[in-house]
């Protein structure tokens, strides 16, 4: 019969104290598996938690080496993204600059063509003007000279032409 | 060569006309002639076209406008037309005109007057152009509408031109046209 039952038994309720020599024969089955785990299995465990503790610590070390290195690596990295993003500012900034040389140069030739051209128009204009000016006067002057030819043959009457006549007269009598 | 001719022909009309006696009054015919020759361009055309016969060329000689004329002035105007020289005929004639005044101790001198001259003006511009050039004159008076007004006088290579023509081709001139 259990224990527990003899006492519930005897007391009328549940006893939960074994008895005595269950207690000695426990405690000697105890201390003998306490003494062979102590002897076999603790130290193994031991052994198997300072491996395990070791390999962890090395993967620590190791985690936190390639941590350095990655750490490392990520410097490089950022420095030579820093290396290439100014070489790429200078290479833009060149570029700005080679543009803006080009920009201007062509501006300038812009202005220098556009100048001589406007200077050359403005020539071409002047010269056709005078030209257009010349003849004008010239055709002015043939008619003018037509209207005046025609008004004084129109106008010379017999008093004019004697007029005339004794004025080179006197003329000539003047120079002999 | 042409200039040779013409005093060629020019002498023969001369000679012509001394041994009848009436070079003066051939000069002035001969004036006159070339004188209107020179302002028709028919005329002109008529005399100096070498396809037309020579007796249409000559009827001219024949015509009423020279009936007047001296026979001298028609033979010399004859010979001219024949031999091929009326385009020379102002020429000819002032040569003649020319001769004329030579013979007669005098150096020609034409005077382009666009009206005629009465005679006290006549004698008053011959004796201004003899003071004006130390020359004895012998004054030939063409009426030559183109002078416009005034007086021009050709002396040998002496020309004094006080024309209204002149100053408007001055005028002309200096506006360019």
């Amino acid at each position: 019969m259990p224990f527990f039952l003899a006492a519930e038994e005897a007391s009328g309720g549940i006893e939960l104290l074994p008895e005595a020599a269950e207690l000695v024969w426990g405690l000697v089955a105890f201390l003998l598996l306490f003494g062979f785990m102590s002897k076999f299995v603790f130290p193994r465990f031991g052994t198997m938690l300072d491996e395990r503790r070791a390999e962890i610590e090395g993967k620590i070390e190791s985690a936190d080496a390639k941590l350095v290195e990655a750490e490392e690596a990520r410097r490089g990295y950022e420095a030579s993204i820093a290396d290439a993003r100014g070489e790429a500012n200078r290479i833009v900034e060149e570029a700005r600059a080679a543009a803006e040389t080009v920009r201007a140069e062509i501006l300038s030739r812009a202005e220098a063509e556009a100048a001589a051209l406007v200077e050359r128009a403005r020539t071409d204009v002047a010269g056709e003007r005078e030209r257009v000016l010349q003849e004008l006067r010239g055709q002015v002057g043939a008619i003018s000279v037509e209207l005046a030819e025609r008004i004084v043959e129109r106008e010379l009457d017999a008093a004019t032409h004697s007029a005339l006549v004794d004025e080179y007269i006197g003329r000539l009598a003047a120079r002999g | 060569m042409s200039s040779e001719r013409n005093a060629a022909f020019a002498r023969a009309i001369v000679s012509l006309a001394e041994a009848e006696g009436a070079l003066d009054t051939i000069e002035d015919e001969l004036l006159e002639v070339a004188r209107a020759v020179d302002g028709s361009t028919e005329l002109r055309d008529r005399l100096t076209d070498l396809h037309l016969p020579i007796a249409r060329r000559l009827s001219f000689v024949e015509s009423e406008v020279l009936a007047a004329a001296h026979p001298v002035t028609r033979t010399a105007l004859a010979m001219v037309i024949a031999g091929g020289v009326a385009g020379h005929l102002g020429a000819i004639a002032t040569a003649v005109a020319a001769a004329g005044a030579t013979s007669r101790e005098q150096e020609y001198a034409e005077v382009r007057v666009a009206q005629p001259l009465d005679d006290a003006r006549r004698a008053a511009l011959k004796a201004a152009l003899e003071r004006s050039t130390g020359r004895t004159l012998d004054l030939k008076v063409v009426v030559d509408p183109s002078v416009i007004g005034g007086i021009s006088a050709r002396i040998g290579d002496t020309v004094i031109d006080g024309t209204v023509a002149r100053r408007l081709e001055e005028l002309r001139a200096r506006v360019g046209a």
